[in-house]
C-alpha cells in the first residue's frame, strides 16, 4: 500500500491502527496529514459516526406499508390507462346496472308476447281441465244450453225477416226505375236526379265545361255596350 | 447500512417497477418497504426535518406511480431514487437560504466541558455528531451520509450527486477531517485505545 492518498487515510484509519502500518506507510501519512493522533481521530470520528448513524437508523420507525393516498393515486392512475369496458365501477353503480338490466327484461318480455316476435317460445302444454258434474250441474247445463239455443234461434229469424223485407222494397224500387226508362221516349222532369246528368257532373268535376254552357256564360258577362 | 436492504428479496428493483407499471398495488408496497425508510433518514439527515423528509418520500413514490418511465433505467433504481432524493434536498435548501443555523449553546458548553467528563455515553457523542452534521455543507453532509449510512461506493455516490469521483473523494475527506475536529474532545477515546 505504496500510493496511499490524503482522501484514503480516514477510513484506512478506520480499519487499520496506526501502529500496524508498515514504516513506510506510517512515514507517508505523517507527511499527507501530520501526526499519529490526527490519523487517530480521524478513524475514530469515522468508525462511531457509521455505528451512531446505523443505530439510529434500526432506531427509526420501519415503512413496510405504502399510505393509502400513493395507493389511491395508483388506482386512479389505473383506471384513466385501463380501457373502458375493464375500468372498475363502485359497487352501487354495479348494482343500478344489475337492476335497470332486470327491469328493462320485465318490459321488453311481456311486449314480445303480445306482438308475437317471441322466437324461441316454448311450445304451449296441452292442459286437460278434469271437472266433476253431477246431476245437478248437468241438468242446469243443458238448460241454460237449450236456452241459449232457442235465444239464438229467434234471433236468426228476425234477422232473415228483416233481410227480405229490405230486398223486397229494393226490387220494388228497381223495377219501378226500369219501366220509366222504358215508357218515355221524350225528356221530361226526371225524378231521379242525377242519373240523365251523370256525364256532366262527372265531366265538371274533371273541370271540363262544355262549350254551351261556357258561350252562355260569356254571354251573360260580356260588356254593356256589346249586347 | 445496506446490511438492511439485504434481506431477502425476491424480485429486483426494476422488475418491482414493471410491475407497478401495470397497476400491481403490492409492487408498491415493497418498492416502499426497501426504500422509503432509507430515504427519510437520508432527507432527515440532510434537512433535520423528519417531516419534510416524509413529504419528499411521499413525492418521489408519486412521481414513479403517475409515470413509471421516469425512472432513469441506466441508472440503478437506488441510484435514481437518491438522486432524486438529492435533488429535492438541494432545492430545500435554495428555498432555505435565508435560514439561519441553530446555535445550540447547550451543545457548545458540553464541547467546551467534554474533556472533564470520561464517562461520556453515546449520547453525546451522538448530539456533537448531529451538530457536526449541521455545521457541514449540504454537498459534504450528503456524501458523509450517503457513504456511511447507505454504504454506497464512491461511484454511487458519484452517480447520485453527479459529481466526478475524484470530488467525492476531496469532500468526504474534507467532511471526515472537520468532524474529527469538531470532535476533538473526545480525543481521550481514541488516544487511550490507540
Amino acid at each position: 500500500m505504496k500510493n496511499i492518498e490524503k482522501e484514503d487515510i480516514p477510513e484506512l484509519a478506520a480499519r487499520i491502527p496506526f501502529e500496524q502500518l508498515s514504516e513506510s506507510e506510517q512515514e507517508r501519512i505523517i507527511s499527507l496529514i501530520g501526526s499519529p493522533q490526527i490519523y487517530a481521530s480521524l478513524g475514530y470520528s469515522v468508525e462511531k459516526s457509521k455505528e451512531i448513524l446505523t443505530s439510529e437508523y434500526s432506531a427509526s420507525p420501519s415503512l413496510h406499508k405504502a399510505p393509502a393516498a400513493l395507493h389511491n393515486a395508483l388506482r386512479r392512475r389505473s383506471q384513466i390507462s385501463a380501457p373502458l369496458l375493464f375500468r372498475p365501477i363502485p359497487l352501487y353503480q354495479a348494482g343500478l346496472a344489475v337492476a335497470a338490466t332486470i327491469a328493462c327484461i320485465f318490459i321488453m318480455v311481456p311486449q314480445q308476447k303480445t306482438t308475437n316476435t317471441v322466437v324461441s317460445s316454448l311450445p304451449a302444454q296441452p292442459t286437460i281441465i278434469v271437472q266433476t258434474i253431477n246431476k245437478d250441474s248437468l241438468v242446469s247445463l243443458i238448460r241454460d244450453s237449450l236456452q241459449y239455443v232457442f235465444v239464438q234461434k229467434e234471433y236468426v229469424k228476425a234477422n232473415h225477416k228483416n233481410n227480405i223485407q229490405e230486398n223486397n222494397t229494393d226490387y220494388e224500387q228497381i223495377s219501378e226505375h226500369i219501366a220509366y226508362n222504358d215508357t218515355t221516349t221524350e225528356k221530361q222532369k226526371n225524378p231521379f236526379v242525377g242519373l240523365d246528368n251523370m256525364d256532366m257532373v262527372l265531366s265538371q268535376k274533371k273541370g271540363i265545361t262544355s262549350n254551351a254552357h261556357y258561350t252562355a256564360a260569356k254571354f251573360a258577362y260580356r260588356p254593356r255596350t256589346e249586347r | 447500512m445496506r446490511f438492511f436492504s439485504k434481506i431477502v428479496t425476491k424480485k429486483s428493483d426494476e422488475e418491482l417497477l414493471h410491475s407497478l407499471g401495470r397497476g400491481n398495488s403490492s409492487a408498491l408496497d415493497e418498492l416502499y418497504s426497501r426504500y422509503a425508510k432509507r430515504i427519510v433518514f437520508y432527507c432527515t439527515k440532510m434537512l433535520s426535518d423528519p417531516q419534510k423528509a416524509e413529504d419528499i418520500v411521499h413525492d418521489i413514490f408519486l412521481k414513479i406511480i403517475e409515470n413509471p418511465s421516469i425512472v432513469d433505467t441506466q441508472k440503478s433504481f437506488s441510484t435514481w431514487v437518491f438522486s432524486c432524493a438529492y435533488n429535492a434536498c438541494k432545492n430545500e435548501y435554495r428555498r432555505r437560504q435565508t435560514k439561519e443555523i441553530p446555535h445550540n449553546e447547550l451543545d457548545e458548553h458540553l464541547v467546551q466541558n467534554a474533556d472533564f467528563i470520561h464517562d461520556t455515553d453515546i449520547a453525546l457523542f451522538k448530539e456533537l455528531l448531529e451538530q457536526s452534521l449541521d455545521d457541514l455543507s449540504s454537498e459534504h453532509r450528503t456524501v458523509f451520509v450517503l457513504r456511511y449510512t447507505e454504504d454506497f461506493s464512491l461511484k454511487e455516490i458519484a452517480n447520485v450527486t453527479g459529481i466526478p469521483e475524484g470530488t467525492v473523494k476531496s469532500r468526504l475527506y474534507y467532511a471526515v477531517k472537520k468532524l474529527a475536529q469538531q470532535l476533538h474532545s473526545f480525543s481521550h477515546y481514541y488516544t487511550d485505545i490507540s
